[in-house]
């Protein structure tokens, strides 16, 4: 059962009634709320995410409620639950959506240490994948929401996950999110793209998600290996170059961006070299994104890579 | 105190797990849980201090033999710079003999 084959009294039953379960890549996740917004976001952006039964282990239970009291009256407010605990400050009622997409990208960073975890985007072709850390405004999302639009599979846009005991990435495809003028340029590439609603004045400004492809969800447990690791940085008028990095300063760079490679220790110190020693290292400057779709379909498996994906 | 007499030596928690990527190397201090990244000089260097508390003049003899190099002014400019860098970082720390 995915979430589409719910009806909307049935999607609305679960979430307000023991919780909404949704098979959120290699988690678990059930969602509790009566917050419209958040059950609009996920009937669009999660349709064809498989629905877990009840019965099945939760790895994280999510509940969004609006604030009650006086202020729901001036200023309404919805609030985040993770195990009993309300770990944000309340955000506006009108921003449950991001407040749900933000809250599990926290419990993920915040509690999963199975696998090596990277701010960075990763996509995959031909069972090879490129992992783009990037700072904020470094352009990650909008390059990944266009790739996957023109032959990529989404694997994330946020976490990358690397698996221990061979190295290969495990994909959590989510709704991409995308942030004030990067909307309308993914808009403008990709027309066919389902996009959910704007939300205006966030704490990152305009925000709106873009619904990962059904294949992109189908393939979930199909873990490749990372072949790339490309750091890109929207610079205007710079034509597309992929220029080779240092994998010493690219492993500094990606603990950075971990966020347990300090709680994994040595192991984790390890698997950042590992990943770093058998991908292709660069730094990518652009400025068009049809330079840059070029330049990712023109990316040569590295010759010191295992060729198969799991 | 004259520069002849101080010794250089890494600081007792360093405990290092290195790792050698193009040339270059990663460093994983697993006391401090830091990644620094060297060249194969400053490698060598602090696999010397790591041993014994030297002086600079010896690190620079040392360095000459295990890098195959001249103990010209430019060996004594980098290892000058290294040590100072490392101190620093607080890998290494100075003491006066």
């Amino acid at each position: 059962v995915i979430v589409s084959d719910l009806s909307p009294k049935g999607l609305n039953e679960r979430l307000v009634g023991t919780g909404l379960g949704l098979h959120v890549g290699p988690f678990v996740v059930r969602v509790r709320t009566s917050i419209p917004s958040i059950e609009r976001g996920i009937a669009t952006l999660y349709s064809a995410f498989p629905v877990a039964s009840e019965s099945e282990f939760v790895d994280f239970w999510l509940e969004f409620s609006p604030v009650r009291g006086l202020r729901q009256l001036v200023r309404p407010q919805v609030q985040f639950s993770f195990d009993g605990l309300r770990p944000f400050v309340p955000l506006p009622l009108n921003h449950a959506f991001p407040m749900f997409e933000w809250a599990m990208n926290w419990c993920i960073a915040k509690h999963v240490h199975q696998y090596l975890i990277i701010h960075a985007a990763v996509i995959e072709r031909d069972g090879m994948a490129v992992i783009m850390p990037g700072a904020p405004g470094a352009g990650k999302s909008t390059l990944c929401a266009v790739l996957v639009n023109r032959g990529w599979r989404l694997l994330t846009d946020e976490l990358a996950m690397i698996v221990e005991r061979d190295g290969t990435l495990m994909p959590i495809p989510r709704p991409v999110s995308l942030k004030n003028e990067s909307i309308e340029i993914v808009r403008n590439y990709a027309p066919g793209a389902v996009f959910g609603e704007l939300f205006l004045d966030t704490k990152k400004g305009t925000v709106a998600h873009m619904k990962p492809a059904d294949d992109s969800v189908r393939r979930a447990k199909e873990r490749p290996h990372p072949a790339w690791l490309i750091m890109p940085r929207y610079i205007p008028g710079s034509p597309a170059t992929l220029r080779p990095a240092s994998k010493a300063q690219f492993c500094l760079q990606m603990a950075n961006n971990s966020f347990n490679y300090n709680i994994l220790d040595e192991q984790g110190f390890n698997m950042l070299a590992d990943l770093v020693e058998r991908c292709d290292c660069y730094d990518f400057y652009y400025s068009d994104l049809n330079q840059a779709i070029q330049v990712f379909d023109n990316l040569r498996r590295p010759d010191n890579n295992a060729s198969h994906p799991e | 105190v004259s520069s002849t007499s101080k010794r250089y030596g890494c600081n007792e928690g360093f405990d290092p797990v290195w790792r050698k990527l193009e040339g270059e190397f990663v460093v994983f201090d697993k006391n401090s849980g830091d990644i620094y990244c060297f060249d194969r000089g400053t490698r060598e260097l602090l696999q010397l201090l790591q041993k014994d508390s030297l002086p600079a003049e010896a690190i620079e003899t040392r360095l000459s033999s295990i890098l195959d190099v001249e103990p010209d002014e430019v060996l004594v400019g980098y290892v000058e710079s290294a040590l100072r860098e490392l101190a620093r970082r607080e890998i290494i720390s100075v003491s006066n003999t």
